[in-house]
């Protein structure tokens, strides 16, 4: 037959077979994420949304001060404010993370990316470093934005304005949306290996981040404190805003509440690696 | 080079792969022929380290293939072509490839240009036609310039000319000494395209044989007969044990003995012979024969024929384990 041929032209396996670098994944899934415009989409949705959502509070809380109580008035702390437009940029920071994920399985084109790398834990790795890195950014960014917008507003008002450069706005504005950002779109990644599914994913995060809060006030503060306080959410909240109620037993020690922020994160990523390495594609 | 050895795959009560042990070899082009649900895809998957056998091994290259340091480099595979992002161009598709690869960026514009996509190239591929979609599948397995390609259903899609050129690459490619397994359904193609094949029915092998055993080993093998004398003829031809088949233009089909022998026989009795060619049993009806107790989707029970294969292809697809 045509062993002859075979013998002449090449040799199997005797060819360049470097193992490929972590880094060749990380360089793929960034080609991925940074070519669909659906990323490009959802990330000037949550700038828009994040600050139009603190603008519009701002110029409430102005408009309205002066039908505000003395006691209301005492407990107004101008930080606070900001924290809407972070709430709204996670929500679109979890579809990001799902997305990225549960749209190759809506493709199908996820048996291609595990052909092209076949250690999924590399994906699941990538993915995560890919997202905490994008979520980082722009949450950055859009904190401090949305917050120098609130802080105009209210000082357009003559109410108390807060600087970023005060150790309590720069922690709750800076350090901890840096820290926390990534927690519920990670937890997003992990989810949506594991469900395959947008929709599945994207309710589960969300029914994490605001069940607690909603059956939290139905159950004895004795629970609130052993149970929820341990969530993840709350644990991060802990690391970013813990601070600014200092008598508040719901919030654990920042540190504590980063480290049970981080085990979160990491338990459900190692979970979705398992389950992918087991499970058929 | 693959090997499999006991490979098993059940999904519940199902057994899609039924011990299943095989080599496939450098230098020529192995089809992998069965009927839609018979486990041809499964293997393939297991292949490809994307399903995981339930017993047995498969290696490429003597490795497991989630064992290869750089996969795309020794194996280049072709499964679902459509199974891809549209947003993206195939240029951005590709890149993300060769990049987890660790290829070099070049090699996106030479598979391209392999594939005839150039012009294509930045367009997305939402917008593509089954046949280009399938050309960008191709590219995408050729992109690691591997020694072993595997194609799942490579020609579904293609125009005349598309599979034309797809044959005339596949022979290429295995005359550069690679290893190449093409899966299909279409018997037709399998005997323009393969020098080698193996059938499967019901996840058990059926045959594993060059195509010629194949075709050859058929009860079809028949011998076309003209002869102004054939009254003559044929009584010497049946006496000496053959079967013989009037046709429509007066010609005969003569069974069970060949051509040599019904011309030596002419020859001794001084009959004349306007006609006298052998007729190989085509791959589609060696390959009826072989899977008729295993094709998975009969109607009725009744014997199956081509229409019934047709309608099975058409109404039943593989199922798909995600």
């Amino acid at each position: 037959m045509s062993s002859i041929t075979a013998d002449v032209t090449r040799s199997e396996g005797a060819r360049s077979t470097a193992r490929v670098p972590f880094t060749a994944t990380l360089a793929s899934e960034w080609t991925k994420l940074v070519t669909v415009r659906s990323t490009w989409i959802t990330l000037a949705l949550a700038a828009v949304l994040s600050v139009g959502a603190t603008a519009l509070l701002s110029w409430i809380t102005g408009w309205s001060w002066r039908e505000w109580s003395e006691a209301d008035r005492a407990r107004f702390n101008p930080i606070e404010l900001s924290f809407v437009g972070t709430m709204v940029s996670t929500i679109l920071f979890v579809v990001l993370g799902v997305s990225i994920v549960a749209s190759e399985y809506a493709s199908g084109m996820m048996r291609l990316t595990l052909t092209v790398t076949p250690r999924r834990g590399r994906i699941v790795l990538a993915k995560a470093v890919i997202i905490t890195v994008v979520t980082m950014v722009a949450g950055l960014i859009i904190s401090i934005a949305t917050f120098e917008v609130s802080q105009m507003i209210l000082g357009a008002y003559d109410l108390p304005t807060a600087r970023l450069g005060d150790s309590d706005a720069f922690r709750a504005v800076v350090l901890g949306v840096a820290v926390t950002g990534p927690v519920y779109p990670l937890i997003g990644v992990a989810l949506a290996f594991y469900f395959r599914s947008t929709a599945l994913a994207i309710t589960t995060v969300l029914a994490l981040i605001f069940l607690p809060s909603m059956v939290g006030a139905l159950l004895p503060r004795r629970w609130q404190e052993d149970v929820l306080a341990w969530l993840p959410g709350q644990a991060a909240d802990s690391v970013a805003i813990g601070h600014l109620y200092p008598d508040d037993p719901m919030y654990l020690h920042p540190f504590v509440g980063l480290v049970v922020a981080v085990a979160w994160v990491a338990g459900a990523l190692v979970a979705a690696t398992i389950v992918l390495n087991r499970r058929d594609a | 080079m693959i090997t499999a050895r006991g490979l098993t795959k059940r999904y519940g009560d199902t057994l899609a792969v039924d011990h299943l042990s095989f080599d496939i070899t450098p230098g020529i082009v192995t089809g992998f022929l069965g009927p839609n649900g018979s486990g041809k895809s499964t293997t393939i998957r297991m292949i490809l380290g994307l399903d995981i056998p339930t017993a047995g091994t498969v290696t490429v290259n003597g490795r497991v293939y989630r064992d290869l340091p750089a996969p795309m480099r020794e194996v280049g595979a072709l499964l679902d072509a459509t199974a891809i992002q549209g947003g993206r161009t195939a240029r951005q598709h590709l890149r993300w490839i060769a990049q987890a690869a660790g290829l070099p960026k070049g090699r996106v514009d030479e598979v391209l240009d392999t594939v005839g996509l150039t012009d294509a190239a930045d367009k997305q591929v939402g917008g593509f036609s089954l046949g280009m979609a399938q050309r960008l599948g191709i590219a995408t397995a050729l992109l690691g310039d591997p020694g072993v390609l595997i194609f799942d259903e490579p020609v579904n899609g293609l125009d005349p000319e598309g599979i034309l050129w797809f044959r005339t690459l596949m022979r290429r490619l295995a005359g550069e000494g690679r290893t190449i397994f093409v899966s299909s359904h279409l018997m037709s193609e399998m005997q323009e395209m393969a020098d080698h094949v193996l059938v499967i029915g019901r996840g058990r092998l059926i045959a594993d044989a060059t195509i010629n055993d194949v075709t050859g080993r058929g009860s079809g093998n028949a011998v076309r007969v003209v002869s102004p004398r054939l009254p003559d003829l044929v009584p010497f031809l049946e006496s000496a044990g053959a079967a013989i088949q009037p046709e429509r233009d007066g010609g005969v089909l003569v069974t069970g003995m060949d051509a040599a022998r019904i011309g030596e026989l002419a020859a001794m009795h001084r009959i004349p012979l306007h006609e006298l060619s052998p007729r190989r049993a085509s791959l589609e009806t060696a390959f009826m024969e072989l899977t008729r107790d295993s094709v998975e989707y009969q109607a009725n029970g009744n014997e199956p024929d081509i229409g019934n294969i047709a309608q099975a292809s058409a109404g039943q697809k593989e199922p798909t384990h995600v």
